[in-house]
C-alpha cells in the first residue's frame, strides 16, 4: 500500500467533490434560487434610486454571491457530516491540506457555474450595459471565487460538528472577506464603465496577494483544525 | 477469487505491536480512558469488551488518530505517530460504528475512492466485492442500501490493501449470517498474513474462537487481560 502525492490527492478529493456536485446539485441550487431570488429583490428595489446600473449592480451581484457561498459551504460540509464520511478522507494517507484544497477548489468550480448564471438576471433587472471592457472581471471573479471559497471551506471544516453552523460560518467568514469583496466589487464597476487593465490591475493584484496568502494559511491551519 | 490469496503478501508497513503507556483521554472534565498500558501484537487478534461507556470507541478513534491523547504514548513498531506521519495512516485502517460511506455515491465508487486514495489498482476491489457480496448493490448508492449492505461496504474498504493494522468497531453489526460468516472468513486471513486486529464488541463470544486475547475496561480502565493463547 503506497500513497498518492500531494496533487494527486486534491485531484481525488476534487473529483469526488464534483461527482457529488454534479449528481445532487445541493450547493449549486441552493445557492441559486437564493441568488435570483436576493437579486431580483434587490434590482427592483434599486431600480426607481436613480443610481447608474454599472455602480450599484457589482454590489448587489456580490453580496448576493457572498450569502449564496454560505449556503454552499455547509451544504458541502453536510456531506462530509453525514455517516462522518470525513474520517474516510481523515483515514487516507494523505496530507490533510489536501483535503481543503480539494473540497475548496469543488466549491469554486460551483461557486463559479452559480455565478455564470446570475449574471444573466443581473444583466437583465439591472439594465446593464456590458462593455468589451468587461472581460476583465473574469480573472477577477476567479480570484474572488477562489478567495471566498478557500476561506468558506476552512471555517466550515470549524463549524461542521456544530449546531449552528451557518451563523459560525457567517461570522467568522464574512470579515475576512471583506477586503475581497471590496476588492472585486471595485473591479467590477471599472471594467463595467468601460475601463481597461490599468483600471483594474491593482485591485485585480490585491485579490491575487489575497488569495496566496489566505490559502497558504487555511493549507496551515487546516490539520491542526481537524485533530481532537 | 480469494481476497487473502490474492492479497499475500501483506503490502502495507507494519505498525506491530502498538504499545501503549499511561494512554488517558479527557472529553472536558470527564476522563474517557484513564492510563492504559497495553501491547497489541502483530498476527493476533485482540478482542476489546466492556459495557457502554466503558472508553472502547475511544480506544479505537486513539488508535487510528481521530483522537490524541491526553496523556501517555502510542508507538507503533517502537516508532511515535508524529514519526510515522502518513506511513500510519498508509497502513492502518478503522472502522467506526457509522459506516463513512458518501450517501450519494455508489458503493463502489465509494469503494474505488478509498482504492485511489490508498493508490490501490481498482482490479483491488473485486475480490472483497465477491467476498462481502456486494456486486448486486455496487451500482446502487449507499443511502438506498440497507444497514447491513453499508456495514459490508464499509468492511470491504477497511480490508482493502491488507493494512496491517486493523481497528474495527462493532464490526458484526447488521449482519446477516452470510455477512457475519465472510467477516470470519476475513478476519481469519488477516491475522494469518500478519496483521494486528483490534476489535471493540458487546458479543465477545462471536469472536471468541479467533481471539488472541481479550481487553475488558470499564469507566476508561483496563480491568482486564486474558490471553487465549494459541487457541483459535
Amino acid at each position: 500500500m503506497s500513497r498518492p502525492g500531494f496533487l494527486a490527492a486534491v485531484g481525488l478529493v476534487l473529483r469526488k467533490e464534483l461527482l457529488l456536485e454534479r449528481r445532487t446539485g445541493e450547493a449549486t441550487v441552493t445557492a441559486l434560487l437564493f441568488g435570483v431570488l436576493v437579486l431580483v429583490v434587490a434590482a427592483f428595489a434599486l431600480a426607481d434610486a436613480g443610481a447608474e446600473p454599472a455602480m450599484v449592480a457589482p454590489a448587489a451581484f456580490w453580496i448576493t454571491l457572498g450569502l449564496a457561498a454560505n449556503l454552499a459551504v455547509v451544504r458541502g460540509w453536510t456531506r462530509e457530516r453525514d455517516d462522518d464520511a470525513l474520517d474516510a478522507l481523515r483515514l487516507a494517507p494523505i496530507p490533510p491540506a489536501a483535503i481543503l484544497a480539494g473540497k475548496a477548489l469543488g466549491l469554486t468550480v460551483a461557486l463559479f457555474v452559480v455565478e455564470l448564471v446570475l449574471a444573466v438576471p443581473t444583466v437583465v433587472f439591472f439594465r446593464l450595459p456590458v462593455p468589451e471592457t468587461a472581460a476583465w472581471l473574469v480573472p477577477a471573479a476567479l480570484l474572488a471565487t477562489f478567495g471566498i471559497a478557500v476561506v468558506g471551506s476552512l471555517f466550515g471544516a470549524m463549524a461542521i460538528g456544530g449546531s449552528a453552523a451557518e451563523l459560525l460560518i457567517g461570522v467568522a467568514v464574512y470579515p475576512l472577506l471583506v477586503p475581497l469583496f471590496l476588492g472585486v466589487v471595485e473591479v467590477s464597476r471599472a471594467a463595467l464603465q468601460g475601463g481597461g487593465w490599468d483600471a483594474v490591475a491593482g485591485w485585480t493584484v490585491l485579490l491575487a496577494a489575497f488569495d496566496v496568502g489566505v490559502g497558504a494559511g487555511a493549507l496551515w491551519l487546516f490539520r491542526p483544525l481537524l485533530e481532537e | 477469487m480469494d481476497p487473502a490469496a490474492h492479497s499475500a503478501p501483506p503490502l502495507a508497513p507494519s505498525l506491530a505491536p502498538v504499545e501503549l503507556t499511561g494512554v488517558g483521554r479527557l472529553f472536558g472534565p470527564v476522563p474517557a480512558l484513564a492510563a492504559v498500558d497495553l501491547r497489541l501484537e502483530s498476527a493476533a487478534l485482540t478482542l476489546v469488551v466492556g459495557p457502554n461507556g466503558a472508553g472502547k470507541s475511544t480506544l479505537l478513534r486513539l488508535l487510528a488518530g481521530l483522537l490524541l491523547p491526553t496523556t501517555g504514548l502510542v508507538r507503533y513498531a517502537g516508532r511515535s505517530a508524529d514519526r510515522l506521519g502518513l506511513a500510519l495512516h498508509a497502513g492502518r485502517t478503522y472502522l467506526a460504528h457509522r459506516t463513512q460511506l458518501y450517501g450519494d455515491l455508489t458503493i463502489r465508487e465509494n469503494l474505488t475512492l478509498a482504492a485511489a486514495l490508498r493508490r490501490l489498482p481498482s482490479t483491488t476491489l473485486d475480490p472483497w466485492l465477491d467476498r462481502f457480496d456486494l456486486r448486486p448493490v455496487a451500482a446502487r448508492a449507499a443511502r438506498t442500501c440497507s444497514r447491513g449492505q453499508s456495514q459490508r461496504a464499509a468492511l470491504a474498504r477497511s480490508f482493502l490493501g491488507d493494512p496491517s493494522l486493523l481497528l474495527l468497531d462493532e464490526p458484526n453489526a447488521g449482519l446477516d449470517a452470510d455477512g457475519a460468516a465472510a467477516l470470519h472468513a476475513a478476519l481469519v486471513a488477516a491475522v494469518d498474513r500478519g496483521a494486528a486486529v483490534v476489535l471493540a464488541t458487546h458479543e465477545p463470544q462471536v469472536f471468541a474462537g479467533l481471539a488472541a486475547r481479550t481487553v475488558a475496561l470499564d469507566a476508561g480502565r483496563v480491568v482486564s487481560v486474558h490471553d487465549a493463547g494459541a487457541a483459535r
